[in-house]
């Protein structure tokens, strides 16, 4: 199965995906719900949804396959706004995805050091800096990836009964009041944090240590500005639908 | 008071109010910490309070986000995610259920008892609580059903073994708390050891009193296979490799031959191999755990990172002192202290996720406790035996609060994955008499700290 995405479009090519279901609850109804709330995030991009046409009838639902668009993507037509926040939110996916396999390399390299360590008694200083390095740039960029998701933990006593409109708003002022000042305080700083370290040309402590320590230090101001970046995206998407609401 | 007290209880009550909107914690968390620091130069110019901040202060939050990163104990939490989101994927739980299941067939509750023996073995996998009420509800909950099982003792024991495992180690909350603590991951391990499988034990003797006493609440399976050596062989197959995998990863911390995130990355090697072994292993598998690894190990780090923000300012408020003051003020005497520290924890716990605990309240209380002179016996061989039997404490607090109605975690969890016959209150009755169960164990923990300290001291003696 293949997907295409441009600008916030997403288009398929999936013709094997044909399948019948009973169900009480319309599919498209369910999803039409869940896209009320928040259209165009990346997790709605289910493969079940979207790349596939529903049709309810007779208590069944007949799903298809196209060659079309998401619904989303149909929200995105012709609102610049929106593909923009969706393409932004695309790379922010990929690039998480990407980063996400360092994981899999500390993994990698911690069996290496504990082989080398145990089987030839001869650990290497550089294997115990690469984790921590590999361990943080998972960290670091997982958090503009767990902003695209929208996986960040959230007390939702009340918010699950608020209404949409009141939920874009706390997260429109929230986005503006509480995150971008952290965000933008923490690049500011980290710009000189990097660049003393880069003047330096700071090294490991560790005579035979990895080299370079300013490009670990760099990944602060770059993950951040991809945080930005990501919470821009869905600033400008809340304010676009609450507005799109009104009108 | 002077302003600064002020300023931290305003804080800390900011802060619940804009949690109770539903933004993410992590950012009110960051946001209400740079708020802060802006109203504390405003302060500091305009009324005379001493708190030192400003924009140059504030920075330090970066200094701090790269301690973070260049952390040599964290550097196991992701490995120990994957681990356990692998495991998950592994299959092994399935057949643990399958085989287990018909070892106690025979016996009353044997379903409700092995739901509890996987919620042990596979605290491994089940570090978050949601994953693993969930894992158990969506395995186990049909099987109780379909064999008339009474409502609310299904409920209560899969919610009570699904917590189980934030304590039951590898359990990543025990690494957070052993970096937030500066305390070794291996002696927490340890001490979580006697006090974890003491509840679990706890929980089937329950099992067993009531398949005893209301035999109907928990009947026998219809269907169920004979005894014989073919099935015990097929229930070591079935236990043997997880167990081997736990034994190897706890073994190697608990014996000092390796390191937490040695330990951890054998951990994971083993979790993938399992899931090969029993045919579950694909690309796709592999890059679904690796993206789920990547998500949970995000919004823990998030919480990381705006907490590091909120206590920079905190203690520059001197929130250290006010906290410490308050309470060494308490008429209650050092026992007394505990117990109402453990009842705020409780409480906070309805609200707030361990993680947030972790990393906010715990730094604060963890110095208080030190200085109140508790005269624990480390054997002379544990570091902080005092902080080692504290931090046990606190988990079991938490994992009741997580399990007490009405806004307990585990429950909202439980019911999501319930079919739909099923009610809140079916819920509430069952974990009930797993909350007493809670807290006699806390007691116990609570009046013999030797539970926690004789693995540790029995390691390094």
């Amino acid at each position: 199965m293949r997907f295409y995405h441009v600008a916030g479009w997403r288009i398929s090519n999936n013709l094997r995906n044909f399948s019948i279901t009973r169900g009480k609850h319309s599919v498209r109804r369910m999803a039409a719900e869940s896209k009320a709330q928040y259209p165009g995030l990346l997790r709605s991009y289910q493969p079940s949804l979207g790349i596939t046409a529903h049709l309810c009838r007779f208590g069944y639902i007949f799903t298809f396959p196209v060659f079309s668009l998401e619904k989303e993507a149909a929200v995105s037509k012709g609102n610049s706004a929106l593909a923009f926040a969706d393409l932004i939110d695309a790379i922010n996916n990929r690039v998480g995805i990407v980063a996400s396999w360092s994981y899999v390399l500390l993994i990698v390299v911690i069996i290496v050091q504990v082989t080398l360590r145990y089987g030839f008694n001869n650990g290497l200083v550089v294997l115990e800096e690469l984790q921590w390095h590999l361990y943080a740039l998972g960290l670091m960029l997982g958090l503009a990836y767990g902003q695209t998701h929208n996986v960040h933990i959230r007390v939702d006593v009340l918010h699950a009964r608020f209404q949409t409109t009141t939920k874009r708003i706390v997260e429109i002022l929230g986005i503006l009041f509480l995150l971008m000042p952290f965000i933008l305080v923490v690049i500011w700083h980290s710009i000189d944090f990097v660049a003393d370290s880069w003047r330096i040309n700071e090294h490991s402590n560790a005579p035979s240590g990895l080299p370079w320590r300013w490009a670990i230090k760099s990944v602060i101001p770059l993950s951040f500005g991809l945080l930005f970046v990501s919470a821009a995206a869905r600033l400008v998407r809340e304010i676009t639908l609450l507005s799109g609401r009104n009108t | 008071m002077d302003i600064n007290q002020y300023l931290v209880i305003g804080m800390f009550i900011t802060f619940m109010l804009l949690m109770f909107t539903g933004f993410p914690v992590a950012w009110v968390l960051a946001g209400v910490g740079v708020a802060f620091a802006v109203i504390g130069y405003f302060a500091d110019l305009y009324f005379d309070a001493m708190t030192g901040l400003d924009f140059l202060t504030l920075g330090l939050v970066v200094n701090r986000i790269y301690k973070i990163m260049d952390n040599w104990v964290l550097v196991a939490l992701p490995t120990f995610i994957f681990m356990g989101i692998m495991l998950d994927r592994s299959g092994v739980a399935e057949r643990l259920m399958r085989s287990m299941q018909a070892l106690f067939g025979k016996v009353r509750g044997g379903l409700a008892i092995t739901v509890t023996m996987i919620g042990i073995i596979l605290a491994a996998s089940t570090g978050i609580i949601g994953a693993s009420v969930v894992l158990l509800g969506l395995m186990s909950l049909p099987a109780m059903q379909k064999q008339g099982y009474h409502m609310p003792l299904a409920l209560g024991t899969i919610a009570g073994a699904g917590t189980l495992g934030i304590l039951i180690p590898p359990s990543i909350m025990l690494v957070i708390m052993a970096d937030q603590l500066g305390i070794s991951v291996g002696d927490l391990f340890m001490g979580a050891v006697v006090p974890g499988l003491m509840l679990g034990f706890l929980y089937l003797l329950y099992i067993f009193i009531i398949g005893l006493l209301k035999p109907e609440n928990a009947p026998l399976a219809g269907d169920r296979e004979p005894f014989d050596w073919r099935l015990v062989l097929r229930v070591f197959r079935d236990i043997f490799p997880p167990a081997l995998l736990i034994f190897a990863v706890l073994g190697s911390i608990f014996a000092g031959i390796a390191t937490p995130t040695e330990a951890s990355g054998i951990g994971a090697l083993g979790a993938t191999l399992l899931a090969v072994f029993n045919q579950r292993f694909s690309f796709k598998v592999l890059k679904e755990s690796v993206e789920g690894t990547m998500r949970t190990s995000g919004y823990i780090f998030a919480i990381f990172i705006g907490a590091t923000c909120f206590s920079l300012v905190l203690r520059e408020l001197g929130g250290d002192e006010v906290i410490e003051s308050a309470l060494t003020g308490l008429p209650f005497g050092p026992y007394g202290i505990v117990a109402f520290i453990l009842f705020i924890v409780f409480l906070l716990g309805f609200m707030l996720d361990w993680i947030e605990i972790t990393l906010i309240v715990l730094p604060l209380l963890a110095p208080v406790v030190s200085t109140l002179g508790f005269d624990i016996d480390g054997g002379g061989v544990v570091d902080n035996p005092t902080l080692v039997w504290f931090v046990m404490l606190i988990a079991v607090a938490l994992q009741t609060s997580f399990l007490t109605p009405p806004v307990g975690f585990a429950l909202f969890y439980l019911k999501g994955v319930c079919p739909k016959e099923v009610r809140m209150e079916h819920i509430y009755r069952g974990v009930i008499p797993f909350i007493v169960l809670q807290l006699v164990g806390l007691l116990i923990i609570a009046c013999w700290p030797e539970l926690v300290l004789w693995l540790p001291i029995l390691a390094y003696g």
